[in-house]
Parts: structure tokens; C-alpha cells; sequence
């Protein structure tokens, strides 16, 4: 068996509500590794330990480093409860990272659990530092208060030694923060809205719109595709997919049409409320993001608003597009969020649009309409998809 | 109801294909390579295919090579000849298909002279163009036979002639939509190498074939064993093969009915959609199965989903994006304007399209446009 170490920073920081957190935390690893064989888990001040098989190192380094709340994880090298043992294997841990840099200042730390060994932790430091320090004098150099690298001794049945982090995605444990109903297209921005905050702990169902048959079923095959790159994160995801087309119709033939993006996109609000409300979910999340197009000024985000009571979140609000386009090449959904097919259809692209609405004659507008009947409907007939990671 | 109306992009495979690839995967699944009975009877197949094949377009089994389809072909045919000449002047037209025009592009990035001849409205190429395009320094010509997007049949005959004439050029064409569908006859026609697709007239995807005339030299593109004389190494695919060649005997015996009929059809069709307002053809009626047209105040792949939720497929010139408009660079070749791009439409009709079908289809789009037509008066 082999061993990693698991760093999660941030919940160990939480007062009472630490168990919440903690607990929410290795029910997520456990369900995430629940496929690989021979897993364990143990928990530890404020650590956690995760025994594999050596072949399983990648594949379970790899979903831990893509967990939320978890800030670094460490491969664990283990030896005999003897001095020289740890000398031994903190040498051949150096060794191993000096192949990836030429030098650096380093410091042990050492924490001793098990009481039966002969030296107290300040003793195992001193001796392990002086040992290493002496082995690598032209490479290395020692630094107590701003180490590149921590060479880490926990004294247990056997001693364990870890050196190298892997950084993890830091950020809460998923499903501590409440639920939020995503609004989801096929483009850059809402897919990564809605990783950032199910990194913050937020469980996420989404609503995606589309107008067929005046889309294509590629553009919803797109945004399943992008849903699906999310579950890697989140396990699984609901995606309520909602047929916005009569709506559109209906505003076309009514209402002015510089207005048609706003008004479409206080149906979307409306809808993902009313879903929203269904699902007992608490909040809505959007990619939007100030001044990025005509309908998202400060005015036209107003009016969007004004059409909910829940609060609406816009985790992107003030990112330029590069940051976006950044983290959503990290999450790999820009290749699919780039392919052409368009979720909302020309047709109804009016030439001009209104740059700064007014709730209130945007609302005269909609009075035009029957949006009770219309929201009812559009509500009634979507479709809603489970989607996997494992499927 | 259903109308399948997209037969250029690919057809339905027929009954008796689909029984006889049963009988080769399950029965005569062999490697034509093997020593033993088992394969030897697998080869038999093959060559079987070869001289129906051969008999089809008049010339020799061994001057047949199977490949995975079109796209293959039209490769070894270009590429393959280009290694075996130091002549660096090539000459296509302007409304081939991708695998063939993107080929051409890329020896043109290796520094290649191409000419890509212009074709008029109906999407003919101009024979005068192409007499004073050749030099000695020209390796090879490269014509599609029938247009996939709009129908138009190039005079093979003529061109072949012109390049004998004033060239020692290799002629090439691309033939994927003409196979079963008109004459092929590579005698006739002039024609040095021919690219085939099984997939087009009721076969199997994956497969298709190159015929290359005797005496022409042709490099593989693929490395490996020694089938097919080490010019397509990689076991034959056998299965595959046979389907394409049932599929090519049935299609070869009923050519001048299903033409007949197809024309027929396609006469129908096109006079009765032409009713609809500002509708306009594209290309001429040359194949008996390809019809394009535009409607100049729709978009074209509007009007497809909207077909499409009523079971009937087509296909369009265009994708509808808002951004980075692309339009087919065969509507752009014959001069279309931008709206005629946006609203083409094309109907490719197959032996199994009944009229039932097309009375079915020209009232559903006559009723689609009218209510698109509303919608976008509505703005």
C-alpha cells in the first residue's frame, strides 16, 4: 500500500462547523474514488491519509488534485521507526527533487505521534536537517521562515516522509454552500461562472435554452457536452433544457425589436427562478459580465434583474475576457464553447438593440405578452437530462 | 411521414447489401491474405467485385484499388501521381470537393503552381480557360465529374480531348456522384484516374475505390504489407468490398431506369417548389439527382430544422452563424449573391424516392416559408 497525503487548508480554519465541512469533504473523496479498489481513508489533525495500491498513484493523485477544498496533496515515502532510516529516505526524496531544480532552501518539520519513539519532533529536525544539510552543502541551504521546500516527518507505526505538493484546486468541499440554478449556454462565459462557484462549495443544477427547430440539436448536444466536462468537478449535474422559441415568436410579433435580447433574457430569469423555486434551489448564477456585450450594461443587467427575487449571482462580473478564456481553458471547456453552433438563433437578432432599457418600459413591453401562459409552458415542456461523470 | 432528400450526403444502404455483408462477416470472414481455404475464398470475393466493377466503367480488374472511400481516393490519385513527377503545375477547378481542392492548397504551400479554373453560373468550366491554362509543365488536371452541391456536369470528353492535346497532363476525376447515377465510362471519357465512393448508391461507408489506367505510375500514401501491389497496403476490407460491389451491380443493371425516373422526379419537384416566391435554382439540372435552390429571405439552416421537425432532411450552403459567416464555396463560385448563399438549399434524391415523398416535402416547405416568412415580416 501506498499513501498520500491530503492538505485542505481552508475548512481546517472553521470554528465549530468543521466536522460539517470535514465530513462533506471525505464523503465527496470517498464517492469520487468509490471505483478504484483497496482505497482507505483515515482522518488525522486536520489531514487526511489516503492508502492505494502503487498502481492506482496517478489515477487517484489525479481526482484528489480535482476535488474541491483541497488545497495540496503529497505522495508519502515511508521506513522503519530509526534515525538512519530517515536520513535514508529524506536523501532519496531530495535527490528526487533536485532532479527537478538545481537548489533550494529547505526546512523540516516533524510532528511525532506515536510516543514511543525515543526522540521528541524538535530532536528528529534538528538531526534530519543537519544530516541533509550537510549531505547536499553545495546545493541546498537551510531556511526556518520562508522554505521552498518542507521535508515533513510524522512519526508513526512507521515514519512517514513527503516532500513534494501537488497543487490541488483549493477552494470548499461541493455541497456546502447552498444550491444554485446555473444558466447555461453553449458559450465561454457560464460554464465557467458555474465551476467557480461549485469551487466555493455550491451545488449546481442548470437551465440551458435553446429555440429548435430554428437551432440545431448540435448547439444542444453542445451545452450537454460542456455540462458534462462539469461533472468531472461535481459528479453529476441536472440540466433542464427549455424551449424558448414560442417566447421568442411571441415577443417578435409584439414587441419592438431592439428589445428582444432583454426581453428574452427576462424570460430566462423567469424561468430558471421558477425551476428554481421546483428544485428548492436558492439562487440563480450567471456568466454575465459588465460591458462584455449590448445587453450586459449596467441598465440592461437592472432590468434582467428586476424580473427576480432570488439573488442572482454573477461570479464573472468584473473579469476581462482573457481571465475568462483562462480558466475555462483549465477546465477544458473552451474547445467545445468555441464550436459554431449557436444556441440562440439569428433570426430573432434585431440589427439594433436597446443599450440602456428602462425597467419600466421594458415592462410595459412585456404587458404586451401572455408571460404567465407563455413562462407555464416553457416550464412544462423542457426536458431534463441527469448527466454523470462515470456514465 | 419522413423524406430523406439528403442522398448526396449519403443513402441508405440496401437490403440485399446489408445480406451480403452478413454472409462475408459471418460465414467468409477470412483474411484475403491467409494462405488457406478461408482466405482464398475471400479474395475470390474481392476479385469478384473487381470485374464487376471493371465490366461497370469499362477497364481491366487490375487497374482497380480499393480504398476507405472518396476522400482516399481522391488522395492517392493526387498525391500518389505528384511523387512519381518532377512537374510542378497542377490545374482543378474552383468548385471541387474538399478532398480534393484542400489537397491542391496544400501543394500550392509547397510551392506548386495551381490553376483553379472558373465555372460559369450553371458551374461549367470554361474549355478555353483550361486549353491556354496548360503547359508542358502541367502534371495534372483534376475534374469533378458531378457536382455534389449543385448538380453540373462537366463535358469529361471534351476536356479529356483538349488535354491530350495540348498537354502530356494526367486527368483525374473525381467521380463520387456520377457512379450509378450517369455513364461512366472511362474509355469514353478520356480518363486517367477515376475516384469512387461505395457509400453514394446504397453501399457501406468506408469504402470506395481508384481506378488508375495502365501504365500510369502512382505511389502509395501508406506504408505497410503487400495488398493490393503495396500501392493501398492494409487488409482489404473485405465485407466492405462486397457490399460495394452488390451495391454497384444492382446500380450498374437499373442505371437507365432509376435515371429515367430520378429525372422525372427531379423535374417535378423543382417546377412545383419554384412556385414559392423569389425561389430561384442553382447550378443547371444536370444530375438527375441533385437539385439546389435558393429562397433568398430565409436562412437556409432555419429552414432545414424547420423541415427537419416535419422528417425531412436536407442540406445547406451555409452554417447559421452570426459571426464568421461561411458560405459554400461552390454557391460563391457561380456568383450568388449574399442572400442567395444564406437561403440555398439542396435536395438529392435516390432510386427509392417516391413521389409521395416529394408532394409531401414541397407542401410542408411551402407552408414552412410562408410561416418563416411571417415571422420575419413581424420584425
Amino acid at each position: 500500500m501506498d499513501t498520500i497525503v491530503v492538505r485542505y487548508g481552508e475548512i481546517a480554519l472553521k470554528g465549530k462547523n468543521r466536522d460539517t465541512f470535514e465530513n462533506a469533504l471525505i464523503r465527496d473523496i470517498r464517492e469520487r474514488l468509490s471505483h478504484i479498489e483497496d482505497v482507505k481513508l483515515k482522518r488525522f489533525h486536520g489531514r487526511m491519509y489516503v492508502d492505494h495500491n502503487d498502481y492506482d498513484f496517478e489515477e487517484v493523485a489525479d481526482i484528489l488534485t480535482h476535488t474541491f477544498g483541497i488545497v495540496s496533496i503529497s505522495p508519502v515515502a515511508k521506513c522503519e521507526l530509526t534515525v538512519e532510516a530517515m536520513f535514508e529516505t529524506a536523501k532519496e526524496q531530495v535527490e528526487e527533487l533536485l532532479e527537478e531544480m538545481p537548489s533550494f532552501t529547505f526546512k523540516v518539520e516533524s510532528r511525532r505521534s506515536n510516543k514511543g519513539f525515543h526522540l521528541k519532533s524538535p530532536e528528529i529536525s534538528k538531526r534530519v536537517g543537519g544530516f541533509i544539510n550537510q549531505t547536499f552543502k553545495d546545493e541546498l541551504s537551510v531556511d526556518v521562515h520562508n522554505p521552498d521546500i518542507v521535508i515533513n516527518i510524522e512519526v508513526r507505526e512507521q515514519v512517514y516522509i513527503y516532500t513534494k505538493r501537488l497543487a490541488g484546486l483549493g477552494g470548499m468541499p461541493y455541497r456546502t454552500a447552498g444550491k444554485g440554478m446555473l444558466l447555461l449556454s453553449g458559450g465561454i462565459d457560464s460554464p465557467v461562472a458555474g465551476y467557480l462557484m461549485a469551487k466555493r462549495g455550491v451545488q449546481l443544477e442548470a437551465v440551458h435554452f435553446h429555440s429548435y427547430p430554428f437551432t440545431s440539436d448540435r448547439a444542444q448536444e453542445k451545452v450537454i457536452d460542456l455540462a458534462r466536462k462539469l461533472t468531472r468537478y461535481i459528479g453529476e449535474i441536472k440540466v433542464h433544457s427549455v424551449n424558448l422559441l414560442e417566447i421568442q415568436k411571441a415577443i417578435n410579433e409584439h414587441c419592438p425589436s431592439s428589445e428582444m435580447t432583454i426581453l428574452s433574457r427576462r424570460f430566462m430569469m423567469a424561468i430558471a427562478e421558477r425551476i428554481a423555486f421546483r428544485r428548492k434551489y436558492k439562487c440563480l448564477i450567471t456568466g454575465e459580465n459588465i460591458a462584455q456585450v449590448a445587453s450586459q450594461t449596467m441598465e440592461g443587467l437592472t432590468v434582467t434583474n428586476s424580473r427576480v427575487k432570488l439573488p442572482v449571482f454573477r461570479p464573472l462580473i468584473a473579469y476581462d475576457k482573457v481571465d475568462i478564456i483562462k480558466v475555462a481553458k483549465e477546465i477544458d471547456t473552451f474547445e467545445t464553447s468555441i464550436l459554431p453552433f449557436e444556441d440562440c438563433c439569428t433570426v430573432f437578432l434585431p440589427d439594433r438593440v436597446v443599450i440602456k432599457p428602462q425597467v419600466k418600459d421594458i415592462e410595459e413591453s412585456e404587458s404586451l405578452l401572455e408571460v404567465e401562459d407563455l413562462i407555464y409552458r416553457a416550464v412544462k415542456e423542457r426536458e431534463v437530462i441527469v448527466l454523470r461523470h462515470d456514465d | 411521414m419522413k423524406a430523406y432528400l439528403d442522398n448526396g450526403a449519403t443513402t441508405v444502404v440496401s437490403k440485399e447489401v446489408v445480406e451480403k455483408m452478413n454472409q462475408v462477416y459471418t460465414e467468409i470472414y477470412g483474411n484475403p491474405s491467409s494462405m488457406h481455404h478461408m482466405g482464398v475464398q475471400a479474395e475470390k470475393l474481392i476479385k469478384d467485385v473487381k470485374r464487376l466493377l471493371a465490366k461497370g466503367i469499362k477497364c481491366t480488374p487490375d487497374e482497380i484499388i480499393f480504398t476507405s472511400g472518396g476522400t482516399e481516393s481522391n488522395n492517392l490519385a493526387i498525391q500518389g501521381y505528384l511523387k512519381t513527377t518532377r512537374k510542378k503545375h497542377l490545374i482543378t477547378t474552383a468548385v471541387e470537393h474538399p478532398s480534393v481542392l484542400n489537397v491542391f492548397e496544400h501543394f500550392e504551400e509547397q510551392g506548386y503552381k495551381v490553376t483553379y479554373l472558373k465555372v460559369d453560373e450553371l458551374g461549367h468550366i470554361d474549355l478555353e480557360q483550361l486549353r491556354y491554362s496548360l503547359t508542358d509543365e502541367t502534371a495534372l488536371v483534376s475534374v469533378m465529374y458531378v457536382n455534389n452541391e449543385i448538380g453540373s456536369i462537366q463535358d469529361l470528353q471534351a476536356i479529356s480531348k483538349i488535354i491530350k492535346k495540348h498537354s502530356s497532363a494526367v486527368f483525374h476525376v473525381d467521380a463520387v456522384q456520377a457512379l450509378g447515377k450517369v455513364e461512366c465510362h472511362v474509355k469514353k471519357h478520356g480518363i486517367d484516374m477515376m475516384t469512387m465512393s461505395s457509400h453514394k448508391l446504397h453501399g457501406p461507408m468506408g469504402v470506395g475505390a481508384l481506378y488508375v489506367k495502365k501504365g500510369i505510375k502512382i505511389r502509395p500514401l501508406l506504408i505497410g504489407g503487400g495488398q493490393q501491389k503495396t500501392i493501398r497496403p492494409g487488409t482489404e476490407n473485405a465485407p466492405g468490398v462486397v457490399g460495394f460491389g452488390e451495391a454497384c451491380k444492382v446500380a450498374f443493371e437499373e442505371l437507365n431506369v432509376n435515371q429515367t425516373k430520378m429525372i422525372e422526379f427531379r423535374d417535378y419537384f423543382i417546377a412545383n417548389v419554384l412556385e414559392i416566391p423569389f425561389s430561384k435554382q442553382n447550378g443547371a439540372s444536370d444530375a438527375p439527382h441533385i437539385i439546389n435552390i435558393s429562397f433568398p429571405n430565409m436562412r437556409g439552416e432555419v429552414l432545414l430544422h424547420t423541415l427537419e421537425s416535419h422528417g425531412i432532411y436536407v442540406s445547406t450552403g451555409s452554417a447559421c452563424a452570426s459571426k464568421n459567416k461561411s458560405y459554400s464555396h461552390v454557391l460563391e463560385a457561380i456568383g450568388l449573391d449574399e442572400k442567395h448563399k444564406e437561403g440555398a438549399i439542396r435536395f438529392s434524391l435516390s432510386k427509392f424516392t417516391t413521389k409521395e415523398e416529394l408532394d409531401y416535402a414541397i407542401q410542408v416547405l411551402k407552408d414552412s416559408i410562408e410561416e418563416l416568412d411571417q415571422i420575419i415580416k413581424g420584425r
